[in-house]
């Protein structure tokens, strides 16, 4: 197994960006970036380039700007577009091996609204 | 050494399965009364009695007053003898031959081999799975960096000192999770998706940092390894699978409510608020029509729904749990007797007073075996070597002594007529292929008459009768046609000659009568001073003699002795050597022979 590349929270930001929108120009990342935070041109090509060097982006170069796409998944410890019976079983082992916040399953709107009527309920219920 | 195992190991998934039903429905009845940390806590008993089968040292004895049933289905191997039976030795020597019936093991060896080794295999892949899980957890907290937001970090330093952990716990951020998580078995950090950092208000984020540091105060990431490693043991059994998965959710709810004590009962709803917009960021929503996989969302409303009704504990709900949970302790006491002791079913105790004689060794040269004798006059035991006189091992041909007494018992055969018409199939002795009497058929040894007065008397009397007498471990599991025979019933040495000197004074009120008829079936020879009455026994596994039984006493003017010598190891473990030993002693000790 490949060591994964250690991403600073700064860079993070920079790494949201490729996640959304790879494969994405230095140009177009400059652009997000400075629209979001204070952060200088400059500033923003260090942290493309030490990404780079981390592995945790790759770049090549189309017609004269560097287009860069991610080399590492933003969930890296549950990947959830499988649905085969043995990855599942895989993420359920992982899961279980973890004391997580919360377990990192999928839940719909309508199932969140109940739970939301569920703690006021009882909540006034009680009083 | 594996068919033992595996016969112990399927008992306690048979305990263990009946301990799996007791824990839920004890929780369903007392639901509410129980805090949720009780009911958390209660898991622990499972826990443990699910960790005691591979702990070394400890031999399980699973209840059998609890579970009479499963004895009878379940007990040590019980052997089939059939007409197959292979035959060691032919030659005629009177009594002191060894009429042996060697017991096939092969059959069942193989079969406690095979799902043995299914065992195994299922042990190796998810063994092997959950490897790779720890790598890839091992990956993910390298790939963590230290938290840098300063406003996050302060305040973790005083989540720590709100919930009194002064031990050193890290903070990092991960870009590659999406839920917070604890790491780490003895230095735990906690690490935070970067997302939420950079999302989640502080308030929100004091309280998932709170749910966390609970965790590491409990010590939950640790316990969660074990509770892995016994997923992997127990691969093989759904009971299990689903507990476990149990224990993991009430833990989450435990820390909840360890969270809501700690930052008081009316921020509940905010506390609640926040796993909900939590589970609202983690789901994935191109996935949100899928069912949510292992009823996680489940847990989450499970939680939810215990976080609304969350009140402060009293100290008479405190009390009232704690106490509910000791009596749950008492009753996993109760349904694992001897969990703790150590071969409590294979050792007897040691009378309270006996000497041992080591000198005796010289006359066991060759051979590993314990001798044992009963003084009646000075009340005193002998022994020679003590550790083996108090190992129960398969009494074999001794048991006919009791077999022959219970048949008078019941009528079967009487003193005068006890004859027994032989069925004309060829047995390797020409002394057991003629009619039989009870003093030939002890002479010879004669496993068809004995097997014969036992299917007469029925295996509920003889069980009755053996429970009755505390022959051993009294466990007739084996069947009627050779529980004796290296086989379910076991008795140790001490024992033999114990119960031989109550047979002899009578003291479980049989016929009188009775008692002297078998006593003139064991009667072996006299000299002018004494007389020899006695019985042997060889057991064979495999054409090979490993069991040596020779037990009797010696009856003369003034006193009486009863003893036994029995051979465990050696080249020839057979009735004949113990009797050869025996007399060797007996003469040494100046008691029998000239």
């Amino acid at each position: 197994m490949k060591k994964l590349p250690q991403i600073s929270e700064a860079e993070y930001e920079v790494m949201k960006i490729i996640w959304r929108y790879a494969p994405i120009s230095t140009n177009e990342v400059t652009e997000k970036l400075t629209a979001e935070t204070s952060w200088s041109p400059k500033t923003i090509q260090t942290m493309l380039k030490r990404l780079v060097q981390k592995e945790a982006i790759s770049f090549h170069k189309e017609s004269r700007v560097f287009v860069y796409t991610p080399l590492v998944k933003q969930t890296e410890y549950l990947e959830h577009e499988n649905n085969h019976f043995l990855n599942r079983f895989y993420d359920g082992n992982l899961t279980s091996m973890l004391t997580s916040y919360l377990g990192s399953d999928s839940i719909t709107e309508r199932e969140l609204e109940e739970l939301r009527s569920l703690l006021k309920k009882t909540k006034g219920d009680k009083r | 050494m594996i068919a033992g195992f595996m016969v112990r190991f399927a008992i306690a998934v048979l305990v263990i399965s009946f301990l799996v039903l007791l824990i839920i429905g004890v929780k369903k009845i007392a639901g509410k009364k129980l805090s949720p940390r009780t009911h958390y806590l209660i898991w622990f008993f499972l826990l443990i009695a699910l960790t005691v089968p591979f702990l070394p040292g400890i031999s399980l004895s699973y209840g059998s007053s609890f579970f009479p049933n499963l004895n009878t289905t379940l007990s040590p191997s019980p052997r089939s003898l059939t007409e197959e039976e292979k035959v060691v030795e032919t030659a005629d020597r009177g009594w002191m031959n060894n009429f042996v019936v060697s017991v096939g093991q092969e059959r069942e060896s193989v079969v406690y081999l095979i799902v043995g080794l299914v065992w195994i295999l299922g042990i190796l892949v998810m063994g092997t799975v959950t490897i790779a899980s720890f790598l890839r957890l091992k990956r993910l907290f390298e790939a963590s960096l230290p938290l840098q937001d300063a406003v996050i970090r302060r305040l973790f330093e005083e989540c720590k000192k709100e919930a009194g952990i002064k031990k050193k716990i890290e903070i990092c951020s991960s870009a590659y999770i999406k839920s917070p998580i604890v790491l780490g078995t003895f230095k735990p950090a906690v690490i935070l998706p970067i997302q939420a950092v950079k999302e989640q208000s502080p308030e929100e984020i004091r309280y998932i940092l709170l749910h966390e540091l609970m965790h590491c105060r409990y010590l939950d990431i640790p316990i969660n390894y074990w509770i892995c490693l016994l997923r992997v043991l127990y691969w093989f059994h759904p009971l299990v699978w689903y507990a476990l998965r149990e224990v993991q959710n009430d833990r989450e709810v435990a820390c909840d409510a360890s969270v809501l004590t700690l930052v008081g009962e009316e921020q509940a709803q905010a506390y609640g608020e926040t796993l909900i917009s939590y589970a609202r960021s983690v789901s994935y929503p191109r996935f949100s029509t899928a069912s949510a996989m292992g009823g996680s969302s489940r847990q989450i409303s499970r939680r939810i729904k215990n976080i609304a009704a969350f009140q402060k504990e009293s100290i008479w709900g405190h009390l009232r749990s704690r106490g509910i949970l000791l009596l749950v302790g008492a009753a996993v006491l109760a349904v694992l007797p001897g969990l703790t002791t150590a071969a409590s079913d294979d050792e007897v105790r040691l009378p309270d007073s006996y000497k041992v004689e080591n000198s005796l060794g010289t006359y066991f040269a060759g051979y590993e075996g314990s001798f044992v004798m009963y003084d009646l006059n000075q009340e005193t035991y002998t022994l020679y070597n003590e550790k083996d006189a108090i190992k129960r091992g398969s009494p074999d041909s001794t048991y006919k002594i009791y077999s022959a007494l219970f048949a008078l018992e019941k009528g079967v055969i009487t003193g005068e007529n006890s004859k027994l018409g032989w069925n004309n199939t060829k047995y390797p002795f020409d002394s057991w292929n003629k009619d039989q009497d009870l003093k030939t058929a002890m002479k010879y040894s004669v496993n068809w008459y004995f097997k014969a007065l036992d299917e007469k008397c029925g295996l509920p009397y003889l069980k009755e009768k053996f429970e009755k007498i505390g022959y051993g471990n009294k466990d007739l599991s084996g069947g009627i046609s050779g529980y004796w025979m290296e086989s379910s019933l076991k008795i140790s040495p001490l024992e033999q000659v114990e119960l031989l000197t109550a047979f002899y004074r009578n003291d479980y009120d049989f016929n009188a009568e009775n008692i002297k008829t078998v006593q003139e079936a064991m009667f072996l020879g006299e000299t002018e001073e004494a007389a020899l009455y006695g019985k042997t026994g060889t057991g064979a596994v495999e054409g090979k003699n490993i069991n040596g039984w020779f037990l009797g006493y010696i009856e003369d003017q003034n006193n009486h002795y009863f003893f036994s010598v029995n051979l465990q190891k050696g080249a020839d473990c057979s009735g004949s050597q113990a009797a050869d030993i025996a007399l060797k002693i007996l003469k040494g000790l100046g008691i029998y022979g000239n």
